[in-house]
Formats: C-alpha cells, structure tokens, sequence
C-alpha cells in the first residue's frame, strides 16, 4: 500500500487555492465542521490540576502545600500530634492518678482457737480480762 | 514575554528560544502561556477528529498534559503548533480506537454477538465506527450526510481531510503531524476526497453542487 502511495505521489500535482476553495465538497465540509459547541471556559485550570495530580503535588501546587515543604509540613504534622496526646494527657491525668478510696468492712475477728497437744487457748481480749 | 517575544521576524507561531528554555524548565507561567494560546485551536481539533464535546475537552486537557511531560523532546525545528498537534493527532488515534472497540463491545452485547475485530483495527488503523453525538444534530440535511459518511471512513483518511480541509495547514505541516511524506499526504488526501464525495453523492442521489 506504501509503494501503491508512493507511485502515486508523482501523479498528483499540488492543487491550485482556488480549486480548492470552490470545490463544494471540501466548502460543505468546512461548513459542517466549523464551530465547535463553546466549552464556556478556559481549560487550564483543569489542566494544572492534572498536573498536580500526576506530579504528585510538585508542580502547580496549591497554595498550602506551596508555602511548605514536606519536610516541614511532616514536622508540623508530628508536633500537631504530640501537642494532641499532651492534651489528652493533662485533660485525662487526674482521673487517672488520684484513685478513689475504697472502704472495705472489716469484719469482726472471734476469738481464736487453737487446739491441740499442750496448746493454750490464745487470750483474747475478754479472757484476757478474766 | 511572549511565545514570539524578542525574535524579530520570526515566522508566525514559531516559539523563541527563550520561551523554549522556559518551557523546559517547566517555568509555570510560561505554560500558563502556551495553554492560553494553543487551547482553542486544539481543542476544535479535537472536537473535529472525536465529534463528541465531553470527549474533546477531556482530550484537550490530555494533550497539554502530554505536551508538559515531554516538552524537552521538542527541539524548536518546527512551529510548536504542529508538534502539539502531532501528539492532539496521536492521542485522538488512541481514543477513537478505544471508543470504537467499546462501542462494538456495547452492540454486540446488544446484539447477544461476540466482538469482532476488523481487519483495519487489527492493522492498527480506525473505523469510523465511533459514535460522535455532536454531529447527529448538526447542520443541515448535506451537512449531516457529510459528517455522516466522514465519521464512518477509515481514521487515517478522516484524520487527513480534517487537517488540510478544515483546518487548512500545508502539506508540509500535515505531513509533519501525521509522519507521512508531503507526496503521501497528496495521495491519501486525493483518495479520501475521492471516496468522501463518491458516498456523500450516494446517499444524496446526485452530484454534490
């Protein structure tokens, strides 16, 4: 097909403007196809935001990430964090270090006994007294 | 500072070293720039070759995009004009063949059929069987039947009508963006003229006047 093309090439000879331009073809073409529906905007700021995207951010950056570098903005992420749980700490300590006090009855102790082979019988506080 | 900016006499659109270096540099302003300039013309061409007006707008933010990430393999030869629209050309290719296998996909789901791949897809090449919504209502009645036979001709001779008919670039500037030699780009554009008004006359029952 290539070489069918390239034998042809010699045959045809560049075509006058004005044949061009009265051929009623090539003007209801040009007719047909002359305005496209108006897309209403500009495309860039579509285009710069595909660019973001796909460069991860390094080019067209948004305004946030263009006055910081990731470096920082990493640092500032961590510091955020720490002041949180620092936060949390103080806010939760109380509760977690002052342990509420639980009295527990204590109950009233007989008399012990202990029997057995030259065992005495232990005093208690009434015996005691007798 | 302009695309044209202190090159006097430098032939129209053609980018000034400066600016090129800027370009490279992926100065932001400088494709700020370019987008502003290059946008409407490359998104009618879109539009032209996809004839479907949320396909074209996705495809012209495509294409600059591409234009960013390569912007240091164009060398400053030609107009940076045909360079982007080398890769609109390019990219568009790879969409309407994407379109088209989905579209065959959906009707032969409809029709309860396996998808066929046709021999000009199987080379590499594209049917017209992509559906462009925009150009079922457009025009009048010849109009209509014009798009309609330009949409369903083979990618590579639509792509060629559209470049030196609608859009008027020289055979030079075709050639340069479809990658055909000048004396190709007269063959095919003859042959595509030829089979454009053989159908458009057939379906109207009469010479095109």
């Amino acid at each position: 097909m290539k070489d069918e093309e390239l034998r042809r090439d010699s045959d045809i000879e560049d075509e006058p403007q004005s044949e061009r331009e009265s051929d009623p073809l090539g003007g209801l073409l040009k007719s047909a196809l002359r305005d496209p529906p108006d897309p209403g905007r500009s495309f860039l700021p579509k285009i710069q935001e595909r660019i973001r995207a796909r460069t991860r951010g390094r080019f067209y950056r948004d305004r946030w990430s263009a006055l910081r570098d990731p470096v920082s903005l990493i640092l500032m992420a961590a510091l955020l964090i720490l002041i949180l749980a620092a936060a949390v700490f103080l806010v939760l300590q109380p509760l977690v270090s002052a342990p509420k006090e639980i009295e527990l009855p204590t109950p009233a102790l007989d008399p012990l006994v202990i029997e057995g082979p030259g065992s005495e019988t232990a005093p208690g506080p009434e015996t005691k007294e007798k | 500072m302009s695309i044209q900016d202190d090159v006097p006499g430098e032939e129209e659109r053609k980018v000034s070293p400066r600016f090129l270096e800027r370009l490279r540099r992926r100065d932001e302003q400088a494709f700020n720039e370019l987008v502003l300039t290059y946008e409407t013309q490359v998104y009618r061409l879109v539009w032209r070759m996809l004839g479907s007006r949320e396909e074209a707008e996705d495809m012209t933010q495509e294409v600059f995009v591409q234009v960013f990430r390569s912007i240091e393999t164009f060398r400053g030869d030609s107009k940076i004009s045909t360079w982007i629209y080398r890769i609109a050309m390019n990219l568009t290719r790879n969409r309407a063949k994407y379109l088209s296998r989905r579209h065959q996909k959906s009707h032969s789901e409809l029709d309860g059929t396996e998808p066929k791949e046709s021999h000009n897809q199987a080379e590499g090449r594209t049917t017209g069987e992509t559906r462009r919504p925009d150009w079922d209502a457009m025009g009048n009645e010849a109009e209509r039947i014009v798009l309609q036979c330009l949409g369903e001709m083979e990618g590579e001779f639509r792509e060629i009508l559209i470049l030196r008919d609608v859009e008027q670039l020289t055979y030079e500037e075709v050639g340069s963006i479809t990658g055909l030699a000048p004396g190709t780009v007269k063959s095919r554009l003859h042959r595509a003229r030829s089979l454009l008004k053989s159908q458009v006359e057939e379906r109207l029952g009469g010479k095109v006047s």
